[in-house]
């Protein structure tokens, strides 16, 4: 590491550029509520596993939305449009906090009840059907929901307290453990199954066979890495600079973490962009619900 | 999100002067930099580095998990009959109103049995196809073959079901009388980074032809649901050989018959 004493010029703040921000915006509302409107459109997809990955979609809507918003108020604000001490200008303030707040505590919460979902499907496929059934889960999205508005409306509340940072932190992590876990069991379960039919014994020669096995494995451990990685990557540097926040307020080597906090939120943003592609847009049912509403000329001819 | 508390986070700033910008910090904080041994963004960088790492081990280790199992040729699975057993449904094209309905049960179409070697000394190794509200009326007769090569029942989705599922079809010795379906819809994108599925349903039946009838008004039963069926696809390519594709989740799948 460099040993010579660094100059007195502390890290400054990068900025992201506003366009970058609402770019980010409104293409993951366009996408998140695409997917929200088609799950609710089409009746052969409201089933579990759908309603979660709607609901996941209409957090990301929330988040995208009242990001934007924010920005587009900032932008008015910084013009000289709106003015920045006004107490309503204050309470819609703590509005799109609490939205915020709320569409990320609910992401994760979606997270883990599609993760959940996937498990019950594979490890209990027999009781599926009994198990998750379609007035469970809208209890389950009920609680999720209700849960939500409330940590939102008491971290806002709360936010100078470190109790709820931490709590918020801890949140994090423990659901991040439980997804990581829940998925590398079932693909552990996966690769057991693909291993036992490759090597069953054919009439062929079992070379491209194996060929064939060693392919669909990568393929899903590149799948498992994306869909976790995505949430690690995108994720953990906005949680870092909570911790850091709490840890160390007046270390000049924080200072220069916390300087990076607009790419950190953009991050955030981006997972909302990138999340319909790891989960939605996978679903073949779901591409030709799009396919139908987006390129059907006429709305009432389209079956 | 607007700055609205203070550095230290201890709440100081309790005046409701929020700052309409994206600083997170005033400019009067006392962050000396004198004297700093390490780069400025040494935390930015271990950091970044770090989750970098991660993410790669991560991937190398599943990749791992998969390497670690090479497939072998195992000659020992008995032979089992090549009877009809239906692994999953149809539950494409819900578009199309109707249900798919089985054709070609008779037809071996997918025959996946369990060698009872491996399963005789455990509980009935069960799996059912019958899953769903209304699976409790289907109750077909659930013995384990004991001595037999196959090994199979229609387990009743009860709450009595087996509870240890997970561990019976780990155990599975899956013999060579694997037939496969062209599903033609299948294709090279839809394995697991595409379409997620599901690997399970291990269906079978014993040599009654009793039972036959009763999967197919399983069949039939469970076809009728709308919603998701947990279904396993078992397509073949050209040169014959028996992919299954497996994956996290239910989704639409369908096996021709």
């Amino acid at each position: 590491m460099n040993a010579n004493p660094v100059n007195q010029s502390d890290c400054p703040e990068v900025k992201v550029p506003v366009p970058l921000f609402l770019a980010i915006g409104v293409v993951s509302l366009a996408e998140n509520l695409l997917v929200v409107v088609a799950i609710i459109w089409n009746r052969n997809l409201h089933s579990p596993m759908y309603c979660f990955i709607c609901s996941l979609a209409a957090f990301n809507t929330i988040a995208s939305l009242s990001k934007t918003w924010e920005t587009l108020m900032i932008v008015f604000a910084d013009v000289g449009q709106l003015e920045k001490t006004g107490s309503s200008v204050m309470k819609l303030d703590d509005v799109m906090d609490s939205l915020l707040c709320m569409s990320f505590v609910g992401s994760i919460f979606s997270f883990l009840a599609i993760a959940v979902d996937r498990y019950i499907t594979i490890f209990h496929a027999l009781r599926y059907h009994n198990v998750m059934t379609m007035r469970r889960t809208g209890a389950m999205l009920g609680i999720i929901w209700t849960t939500c508005g409330v940590v939102a409306v008491l971290m806002v509340r709360f936010f100078d307290s470190k109790f709820i940072m931490i709590c918020f932190v801890a949140f994090f992590i423990i659901s991040l453990a439980i997804i990581c876990s829940l998925y590398v069991y079932m693909f552990m379960l996966a690769r057991i199954h693909a291993r036992k039919i490759a090597a069953l014994p054919t009439s062929s020669g079992g070379r491209s066979r194996q060929q064939r096995w060693r392919g669909n494995s990568m393929r899903g451990a590149l799948t498992l890495t994306i869909l976790f990685g995505a949430i690690v990557v995108c994720w953990a540097p906005f949680f870092v600079h909570l911790i850091i926040i709490m840890v160390c307020p007046m270390n000049p080597y924080c200072e220069c973490y916390r300087s990076l906090f607009q790419l950190h939120v953009v991050l955030l943003m981006s997972h909302s962009v990138v999340d319909p592609a790891i989960y939605a847009f996978r679903i073949a049912e779901l591409r030709h619900t799009f396919r139908k509403m987006l390129l059907c000329s006429q709305w009432r001819r389209c079956s | 999100m607007s700055a609205a508390d203070g550095p230290n986070g201890t709440g100081a700033s309790a005046a409701p002067d929020y700052e309409w910008r994206y600083e997170y910090y005033d400019d009067e904080e006392p962050v000396s930099f004198e004297g700093l041994r390490a780069h400025r963004y040494s935390i930015v960088i271990s950091f970044w580095v770090g989750l970098a790492v991660f993410v790669i081990f991560m991937f190398f280790l599943l990749v791992l998990l998969t390497k670690t199992g090479a497939p072998h040729p195992d000659g020992t699975g008995q032979p089992c009959e090549t009877r009809p057993r239906l692994i999953g449904y149809r539950d494409t094209d819900l578009n199309n109103g109707a249900p798919p309905r089985p054709s070609g049960l008779d037809s071996c179409s997918l025959s996946w049995c369990c060698v009872s070697k491996e399963v005789s000394s455990r509980a009935p190794c069960s799996i059912a196809g019958g899953v769903g509200e209304g699976g409790r009326h289907r109750r077909p007769s659930s013995s384990l073959e004991m001595g037999d090569a196959t090994l199979l029942q229609e387990l009743a989705v009860t709450d009595n079901g087996m509870e240890n599922e997970a561990i019976l079809l780990a155990h599975f010795n899956i013999p060579n009388c694997v037939n496969s379906e062209h599903s033609s819809t299948v294709g090279e994108d839809d394995l697991l980074l595409g379409e997620p599925e599901l690997p399970i349903i291990l269906e079978g039946r014993d040599r009654s032809g009793r039972n036959r009838n009763d999967f197919t008004s399983a069949w039939r039963a469970e076809s009728s649901y709308s919603s998701n069926v947990i279904t396993q696809r078992i397509s073949e390519d050209s040169t014959g050989f028996i992919v299954t594709q497996l994956g996290l989740g239910v989704n639409d799948y369908f096996l021709n018959h």
